[in-house]
């Protein structure tokens, strides 16, 4: 909790897009920019899962070295950061921690007390549950209340959520999509004859657009002091759904069909289903949460001392790394005293990705023709651009993440027909054509699912690597024109020599 | 176009004795019901084949005017050489090549026996990666195993049509001669680097500054994935409903699952990677302290990074700032003549077949 005054700014949407306005209500104690910072840079930031790009999954700790990092982010969030105690001791007994590099360990690092460490390693019973701090506050809905909020407001916050950013599963599209989450939402509500709220005030709040962080935290928490507190709580109770909504925030172009997302938006509208479950369920003159607890506010991110157990599983991740360290670097130094010269003459080169599933195909390659020479290299061979599929209507990526191109290659005269199943038609999913596809289509797609258990075959349905560029397509890599290609590429363009 | 060829050649030190073809090998992976099919795919790609990739780079490098300018930075491509782009499949372990057609008629005779050596190549890697997979007997014919691997890959009903970057654990920089022969069973990324052609580490920099974010988030996401696959991992598939075309849920109702699904991360040892890098001390410790970003990753622990200094034959690790001499404890690798039978007879699971993948890796061979 920041102990300095703090300005709160109302979001207004101009234009359909959202606008921070000049402040307008000054509340002590809480800083809403910097919490919304802060639950961002915690959060999972997976963007949506048609790019997969792995990342360092505690990211927001990266900043402090490993060990105080994970038992720092597992006293925090209640996450398990190492493997078990007895998963550790079950790989000794296996001998996948080697017993002669876990004494190493032990001796570089407690010297004489090695003993009495190998010996609490081994056999010392713990207790290794680690309560975690995230929730305390929220679970006074519960005891003091007697009401399971969680409940009570995620089925219909997600159901919403999905549907707004909705990529094209659903039949029945988002029926506002020009406008901001919040903005969209209240023009539903206004035009309406369902709501998304069983009560007035929730309903009202919306409309009225009386609806700014610390007034909704005033009516849900009451005191500001715990305000970063609840909301941490409340984000993390679905940290999936929210650290989505703050990626596509930050990175709106990783939606094909974009959305204009926010984490505020995403935590006002909690906030009205919160305030609307607790007018249904518990009447309207219930108190704000903290009226009732007497537990100060916590502070999350407070050191987390050190102890002994933590100690202990420095010690077994150590030697379970170096049990295998040990083994690679004794294998190359093997190595290197039996290598052969290299091929004088080479039948040919190939340059792999540097990806580990490569390593075994180019050891392959070098057995079946010694006189080759296998290379490796990022993937993306040091060509960084956009790629647009013939037909397609959106540009690829193809270069790691954190670059962002400036060329667009193209893909023309694929002359091939791309596929398509019957079976997988969306029509299935309406009613009186699913009914009578279910009774004709529905028998062929039962039969083909049967044999498909026993001789699977490629079908359209399936993401085949060789139909991401056509086989014999013409790539559009060299400007030949390069007035034409400026105003027909607009932002991207293609290489000079 | 020029600028790129160049730094690609002179990153992994190819920048003599080409061979009359020299292939680039992109990746992909092909799979049938799987939400997840692009955390298969190629990561310097943001997630998708690098097919595109392989041959715009290999257009680049066959060009006739590009070839001019690189010689006159001194880096002479034979005139004979010719580039290939071209795809594996990674889970079906397929490969197609590109352009075939503009290669002259020496070169097509080339190329076709070289198909012959890489479907031998591909039919043994099918192998190999048959021991984790419960429905496949390793031990069957070579036919027969890899036209398995290719049903797995197009069946609706498999969860496991790959085991994706499942094992990670080491980035070797360097000459291929340190680990050619080795048997690391899958668990390295290999990228060729020539310390001698880069006396001060200037390529070097070039080429570490993806290897935290890259190679590091592939192993993180995958250590935490494993070690708490309910908070940080996705769960099993099987339940997994694809919201919005964004991620998965185990319910409509259910809060996104972000992270790996166990049928990834099952085989997976959660330790850390380890990036050994074949060159001086001083000079890596210079590149990695080129920016803080990258910094960050080694002096935080986060990676791991050990310098093999071609000087004296000698291991340093990277630890509290400073490159230090370490000695291995001198565990003698076992020498492996026959290929096949190692992955034959290796350990298979213990557990039920149709819920699991074998988890047992295989320790470090020398092969003969």
């Amino acid at each position: 909790m920041r102990d300095v005054a703090t300005k709160a700014h109302e979001k207004i949407v101009v234009n359909g897009k959202s606008v921070v306005t000049a402040p307008t209500h000054v509340h002590i104690g809480f800083d809403e920019a910097h919490v919304l910072h802060e639950l961002k840079h915690y959060l999972p930031s997976q963007t949506p899962i048609k790019d997969f790009i792995h990342h360092n999954t505690l990211h927001g700790f990266q900043h402090l070295k490993f060990y105080d990092a994970i038992f720092k982010a597992g006293k925090i969030f209640g996450y398990q950061i190492t493997l078990q105690l007895t998963e550790f001791r079950e790989l000794h007994k296996i001998g996948r921690i080697k017993t002669a590099v876990l004494d190493k360990v032990l001796r570089d690092k407690k010297g004489a007390d090695a003993p009495a460490w190998k010996e609490k390693l081994l056999t010392k019973d713990y207790d290794t549950a680690v309560p975690a701090r995230i929730g305390a506050l929220r679970a006074n809905w519960r005891s003091q209340y007697k009401i399971d909020l969680d409940a009570a407001v995620h089925p219909l916050l997600f159901r919403v959520l999905c549907s707004y950013l909705d990529q094209g599963i659903s039949l029945w599209r988002f029926p506002v999509k020009t406008k901001s989450f919040l903005g969209a939402l209240r023009e539903m509500e206004r035009n309406s004859f369902s709501s998304f709220f069983k009560t007035k005030r929730a309903k009202q709040l919306l409309l009225s657009g009386n609806c700014q962080l610390p007034d909704l935290l005033k009516i849900v928490v009451g005191k500001p002091e715990y305000y970063e507190q609840y909301l941490f709580d409340q984000q993390f109770s679905h940290q999936g759904w929210s650290g989505i909504a703050a990626a596509i925030e930050d990175m709106p172009q990783t939606l094909l069909d974009r959305r204009d997302i926010s984490l505020h938006d995403l935590i006002v509208f909690e906030l009205l289903l919160e305030i609307d479950a607790l007018d249904f369920h518990v009447g309207k003159n219930w108190e704000p949460l903290c009226n009732r607890v007497t537990a100060p506010p916590l502070d999350l991110f407070a050191d987390v001392p050190s102890s002994e157990l933590q100690e202990v599983f420095i010690l077994w991740q150590d030697a379970f790394e170096w049990s295998y360290y040990d083994e690679v670097l004794s294998g190359i130094a093997a190595n290197k005293k039996r290598q052969q010269p290299a091929p004088t003459v080479k039948s040919f080169q190939a340059v792999f990705c540097i990806d580990e599933r490569e390593c075994s195909l180019r050891r392959h390659v070098e057995a079946m023709d010694p006189q080759a020479e296998t290379l490796g290299s990022p993937g993306f061979f040091t060509v960084e651009f956009f790629f647009q599929p013939e037909n397609g209507q959106f540009y690829e990526k193809l270069c790691p993440a954190p670059v962002t191109p400036k060329y667009l290659i193209k893909e023309t005269q694929s002359n091939e027909v791309r596929p398509h199943e019957l079976l997988y038609t969306e029509k299935t999913n309406t009613l009186l054509p699913g009914f009578l596809s279910t009774l004709t289509l529905g028998f062929v797609s039962a039969v083909q699912l049967f044999l498909n258990q026993f001789r699977p075959k490629m079908s359209p349905a399936i993401s085949n690597a060789f139909t991401h560029m056509h086989h014999h397509s013409v790539l559009s890599i060299e400007n030949k024109n390069w007035t034409t290609a400026r105003t027909t590429c607009k932002s991207a363009s293609r290489w000079r020599k | 176009m020029t600028n790129r060829v160049e730094a690609f050649l002179r990153s992994i030190g190819l920048v003599k004795d080409f061979a009359p073809l020299v292939y680039l090998v992109a990746h992909g992976s092909s799979s049938a019901n799987n939400p997840h099919h692009s955390a298969h795919d190629c990561g310097a790609c943001s997630g998708r084949p690098g097919s595109v990739n392989a041959r715009v780079m290999a257009h680049m490098a066959n060009h006739a005017k590009v070839r001019e300018l690189l010689n006159a930075r001194g880096l002479s491509i034979p005139e004979w050489t010719r580039f290939v782009g071209s795809l594996h499949d990674t889970a079906s372990d397929q490969i197609a090549f590109y352009d075939e057609h503009t290669l002259i008629a020496q070169h097509r005779e080339r190329h076709k026996a070289n198909i012959t050596i890489w479907e031998k190549a591909l039919d043994a890697n099918a192998k190999e990666r048959s021991r984790r997979f419960a429905s496949i007997k390793t031990k069957d014919s070579l036919k027969n195993v890899r036209q398995e691997i290719l049903r797995r890959s197009v069946s609706m009903f498999e969860p496991r049509p790959e085991l994706g970057h499942g094992t990670n654990t080491l980035c070797i920089i360097g000459k291929r001669d340190m680990t050619k022969g080795v048997f690391l069973d899958r668990r390295a990324f290999l990228n060729s680097y020539d310390h001698r052609t880069d006396p001060d580490g200037t390529l070097l920099t070039g080429v570490m500054r993806p290897i935290g974010i890259v190679c590091g988030g592939i192993n993180l996401e995958y250590y935490f994935s494993r070690v708490d696959n309910y908070k940080l991992g996705a769960g099993t598939k099987l339940p997994h409903n694809v919201m919005g075309l964004i991620g998965v849920a185990n319910s409509c109702d259910g809060d996104l699952r972000p992270g790996l699904p166990v049928q990834m991360i099952e085989v997976h040892d959660p330790v850390r990677l380890l990036v050994v890098v074949e060159h001086r001390p001083e000079v890596v410790l210079k590149v990695i302290q080129t920016t803080p970003e990258m910094y960050e990753w080694y002096v935080n622990e986060w990676v791991h990074i050990v310098a093999a200094n071609p000087d004296d034959g000698r291991f340093y690790y990277f630890k509290n700032g400073e490159f230090k001499p370490y000695q291995p404890l001198g565990q003698t690798a076992d020498v492996v003549s026959d290929f096949y039978q190692l992955v034959e007879q290796a350990k298979e699971m213990e557990t039920n077949g149709i819920v699991d993948a074998t988890q047992e890796n295989l320790p470090v061979y020398l092969l003969s």
